[in-house]
């Protein structure tokens, strides 16, 4: 119910849908696969799921970017917004399934370095919390 | 410059028709046998940025701002010129330098990403608008960032 409620209300509040989006809850994880572009269109109603996954204690949010073609500066800035409040709810924010070249934008701003970033998904859901 | 490798496109400045300039970017490169991947989406990248930055500064979000757009080949040497002019409000450029990773800043890497992946990055103010003129040489480009 918890989850149906949180999913509902991110869809109202947005008024056009990301390419694809798909949402689970599996073992207390968010997990959010994501296809076509991640951008400034696109990162409000992003962000807005992010901030309603991440409320729960311990925040624990897998984000599947594997269909992901195109991601700019502003989905860069969610997923670091979203990433620091999981961690201040004693959880994490995991990015899996980079695809290049939509990788370049996190190795030039060297965030790949302070995320959490995994080849897979089952890698990204299975490591130790 | 050869007109016939020159696009002029006039867009709504909003973030959904952006992709409009960056799929106009990848067929001209593909007429200027730009075949690396990594090339055409990081000049795709860096000029979707200076759009993003007219919709959110020179606009501010006014749904009857537009943006021009012109795309061009020219030689001598061989480059992709992108001016993209405005009639918004005059734009302070920020400074480009890398924001540290490990303060993890949720903004100000738009910046550094257009003068890291083009060759050069000129905004210029006028009585008429603003324009961002930017310019990505083709022929030394293997296919990674420089």
């Amino acid at each position: 119910m918890e989850d149906t409620l949180m999913q509902t209300a991110f869809l109202n509040e947005t008024t056009e849908p990301a390419e694809s989006m798909d949402i689970q809850t599996i073992d207390g994880v968010a997990l959010l696969r994501l296809g076509g572009r991640f951008d400034a269109h696109q990162a409000p109603q992003i962000g807005t799921w992010l901030h309603a996954a991440s409320t729960r204690t311990p925040a624990r949010v897998v984000i599947n970017l594997e269909g992901v073609h195109f991601l700019d500066s502003t989905a860069l800035g969610t997923l670091v917004k979203a990433m620091k409040r999981c961690r201040q709810q004693g959880g994490d924010l995991r990015i899996c399934g980079l695809q290049q070249p939509v990788r370049i934008i996190f190795e030039l701003t060297r965030l790949d370095r302070a995320l959490a970033l995994y080849d897979s998904e089952v890698e990204a859901m299975q490591a130790a919390w | 410059m050869n007109s016939h490798d020159t696009i002029h496109l006039d867009l709504p400045a909003s973030f959904k028709h952006l992709g409009v300039v960056r799929a106009c970017l990848a067929e001209l490169l593909a007429h200027a046998a730009m075949p690396h991947e990594q090339t055409v989406y990081t000049v795709q990248l860096a000029v979707h940025e200076a759009c993003t930055n007219i919709v959110e500064h020179a606009y501010a979000g006014h749904p009857d701002g537009r943006i021009g757009v012109t795309l061009a080949l020219a030689d001598h040497p061989r480059h992709l010129l992108i001016e993209l002019r405005d009639t918004g409000a005059a734009y302070t450029p920020q400074r480009a330098a890398l924001p540290d990773p490990h303060a993890l800043q949720e903004g100000g890497y738009g910046q550094f990403l257009m003068h890291t992946l083009l060759d050069d990055v000129a905004y210029i103010p006028d009585e008429a608008g603003n324009t961002w003129r930017l310019v990505k040489l083709l022929d030394s480009e293997e296919g990674e960032p420089t």
